[in-house]
């Protein structure tokens, strides 16, 4: 088994170490990294592109691909046309639960209603 | 003395439990929950040990609204003799309205009475005669709109919607409550109380608008 490189080892090093050919170590944008740049820090550069990226976000290259933004609609406005004023009034009352209904009652027969909602 | 939890949330429930009005009976615990009320009535508990006419007054004291139906009057075929439950709740709600002190909460009762026929009740009660009431030809859709013309008169929210849009989720409700009661091992005809009230309850809230 291979042991694990040191995180506060720099980029120059491995580079050296491995005998690879210098600025074979990359930032994840796809530029080269400084040679005294800490592995901890790609790693972390790397980890926080990875929670941000979604797939088909940066082209062959590692460039990060231009997206063209759509400005979406809010839902409210999309379906404003179809809401009729006892739906709206409706929509504004609160649903009171009886005091007697066990909550473990309530949880079993919201799911069991959700599950054949789709029957 | 304190007002009762949800006081002007609860609603009295006074009908008979017989199976033949058992459409009925659903139909004014939908109506209630889907003007954002809390129907109340005698069965929802279930303990043999406590005496009823006691539970039923506790239930009447904790109620702002009451909603009575006295169509049920007539003779019982084995018996041959007149129920007379629905009227002796209610002359226990108007009474409790009409004897408590000045500033009681019990002063702010607010009931609903219902019969089958207009002027009907007038031939086996005529003491009411003086009163209001309503009648509902055993039309579910009859029975929604006066108790949500009285929920949203008396309690002058704004948030109740109109009678025909309640009856329409009813039966939108009513045709989901099958496949529902099938996933949930329930026999439709057999629900009780509080499982019928959970299940209108946890259905309203995921069918809010």
């Amino acid at each position: 088994m291979a042991r694990k490189v040191r995180s506060d080892i720099k980029a120059g090093n491995p580079e050296k170490k491995s005998g690879l050919e210098a600025g074979a170590v990359r930032n994840p944008d796809g530029s080269d990294a400084r040679s005294d740049k800490k592995l901890k820090t790609l790693r972390e550069d790397f980890a926080k592109t990875q929670r941000t990226k979604t797939p088909g976000q940066s082209d062959l290259n590692g460039k990060p691909k231009k997206t063209v933004a759509v400005k979406k609609a809010p839902p409210a406005m999309a379906s404003k046309s179809v809401i009729t004023v006892d739906q709206l009034i409706a929509s504004r009352r609160r649903i009171k639960s009886h005091p007697k209904t066990p909550s473990r009652l309530a949880r079993s027969v919201s799911s069991a209603l959700q599950k054949s909602a789709g029957k | 003395m304190n007002t009762p939890a949800s006081y002007s949330d609860n609603v009295f429930i006074n009908c008979p439990f017989d199976i033949a009005y058992n459409n009925l009976f659903e139909t004014i615990i939908f109506a209630v929950q889907d003007c954002g009320f809390i129907p109340r009535c005698a069965r929802e508990e279930d303990d043999g040990g406590n005496v009823r006419i006691i539970k039923i007054m506790k239930i009447i004291d904790e109620c702002k609204y009451g909603i009575h139906d006295i169509s049920k009057a007539d003779l019982d075929i084995s018996s041959k003799l007149a129920r007379f439950n629905m009227p002796l709740e209610l002359g226990l709600f108007l009474g409790a309205h009409h004897y408590a002190p000045k500033n009681h909460y019990n002063k702010e009762k607010r009931s609903l009475i219902m019969d089958v026929e207009p002027y009907r009740y007038q031939k086996f009660i005529s003491d009411l005669s003086g009163q209001d009431i309503l009648s509902h030809n055993n039309s579910p859709k009859d029975i929604i709109t006066n108790i949500r013309n009285f929920l949203s008169t008396n309690s002058r929210r704004r948030t109740i919607p109109g009678g025909q849009y309640i009856f329409d989720r009813f039966n939108r409700f009513n045709h989901e409550l099958i496949p529902f009661c099938e996933t949930m091992h329930w026999e439709r005809n057999a629900l009780t109380f509080i499982e019928y009230v959970t299940s209108v309850n946890e259905w309203l809230k995921l069918n809010a608008i």
